[in-house]
């Protein structure tokens, strides 16, 4: 467990250790950060191309058992709208800053987060991987909630309903635990006026499936969160799933996996370079495999393949849920 | 002219510096940044204002220094925080060249 308490945005320099660094010839490192426009545009381009002909495949199936398929297609490729939302957060996908903002608020609504408090609690994610209780973005609590990860954050039951309620309090002015320890006093009025309009669009929705009597609206707009999330939450759980808590070490807390291009480049934004992510967040997507091959004789060997990474971890988390010391230890003489 | 001379201090020579890009210098327990932009030489602290990071590994780019850690965005010549989570300001100082070398002006 952590040493100290965490108080607010303002005091987290207090007790800030240092977090590994891997040795890397800082001329490759800055040619690495540089940013350009085009592999952001192929990358946004492919994805909502997918995301629009396979919602279209979708609605000409409704009515159909047809639709089984195709909305577990479009909500899977739906569901990876969040990790849309996390890259353009960074600001590294597009080198014309405001691209990535404007693609950051849509993103965000597609993924169900309020970009506001999203923005602050993410940086907090990065300042703090994985120390609990103070970092809000732990997926895989100690000792491990197997009913959770396995059914209600698989389909993303408790994510939506946890969102929408943060999002419904923020609007009215009420702060959350995460705005309290997150989000600066002097960004709130922003984060509640943001929350008013995402909850005012959301109402939109539901409105619109009312008034034509039907579930279309909710399942293009709302509902793939949850019945599209199964693929997309056991690729996210393998940024730091059975891996150790509380270390300032991101290779020990944090797992690369390698993953064949449509599920990594198209529709995880190459995440999958996830300790990589983590040492230098500055690096934009297009080059994680790059900085892997630079630093990859300092890392612990990555998982070769999606299934091979789950059978690693499964066991683990499976672990934890009876002993929540229980980690995967990594070899970090390699 | 002496380096240390009204608090002038020698940083490293022009070339030192690639167009674009930064350096590091540290002086009395405090880090500063020198920049190389297509209008001149700039400096500014050397540690964001949001968290305790060091901004010599940031990316510069359109006149601006964008944080390594959180992606917290200053203006180069004003110490402006443009975007979040960078919300205070960064601390600037006169540079000069004189001879092919970078002087920064510290008042300690």
């Amino acid at each position: 467990m952590s040493k100290y308490t965490y108080h607010s945005i303002e005091d987290q320099d207090q007790n800030m250790k240092s977090w590994f660094k891997p040795k890397i010839d800082p001329k490759i490192l800055k040619d690495l950060t540089k940013r350009k426009d085009s592999p952001g545009w192929i990358n946004t381009i492919t994805y909502f191309s997918i995301l629009i002909i396979s919602g279209y495949i979708a609605f000409l199936t409704w009515g159909t058992w047809w639709a089984l398929p195709a909305f577990f297609v479009y909500g899977t490729i739906y569901a990876f709208s969040n990790a849309r939302w996390h890259e353009y957060g960074h600001r590294s996908v597009f080198k014309t800053r405001w691209l990535n903002d404007f693609f950051y608020y849509i993103s965000s609504f597609f993924s169900y987060f309020e970009p506001v408090s999203w923005r602050w609690s993410h940086t907090h994610h990065h300042s703090r991987t994985i120390h609990q209780e103070i970092d809000y973005e732990i997926q895989v609590s100690r000792p491990s909630n197997l009913l959770d990860l396995f059914f209600l954050d698989l389909f993303g039951i408790k994510r939506v309903f946890f969102e929408f309620k943060k999002i419904f309090l923020h609007s009215l002015g009420i702060m959350t635990p995460v705005a309290l320890d997150c989000v600066p006093e002097n960004q709130r009025s922003k984060m509640i006026w943001s929350s008013r309009i995402f909850m005012f669009i959301k109402i939109l929705v539901i409105v619109w499936a009312i008034l034509i009597e039907s579930f279309l609206p909710l399942m293009f707009i709302v509902l793939p969160n949850m019945y599209g999330s199964p693929i997309f939450q056991l690729t996210t759980m393998l940024q730091h799933g059975g891996l150790r808590a509380d270390t300032w070490d991101h290779r020990e807390s944090t797992r690369t996996f390698i993953v064949n291009p449509i599920h990594g480049w198209l529709l995880y934004f190459n995440m999958q370079y996830h300790v990589e992510h983590h040492l230098f967040p500055q690096v934009p997507f297009y080059n994680l495999p790059k900085l892997h091959k630079a630093i990859k004789d300092q890392l612990p060997q990555p998982n070769k393949g999606f299934i091979r990474a789950l059978v690693e971890m499964i066991p683990a988390i499976l672990k934890q849920s009876k002993d929540p010391h229980y980690f995967i230890s990594r070899n970090l003489n390699t | 002219m002496k380096q240390e001379e009204n608090n002038w201090h020698l940083v490293c020579n022009e070339e030192e510096i690639d167009m674009d890009d930064l350096i590091r210098f540290d002086f009395e327990n405090a880090t500063y940044c020198i920049y190389k932009i297509s209008d001149g030489f700039y400096a500014t602290d050397g540690i964001c204002t949001h968290e305790a990071v060091h901004l010599e590994d940031g990316l510069v780019m359109d006149g601006e220094i964008e944080c390594p850690m959180h992606q917290g965005i200053f203006d180069i010549k004003t110490g402006k925080a443009k975007s979040p989570p960078a919300c205070k300001d960064l601390n600037i100082y006169p540079v000069k060249s004189e001879e092919g070398k970078i002087f920064i002006q510290i008042n300690s």
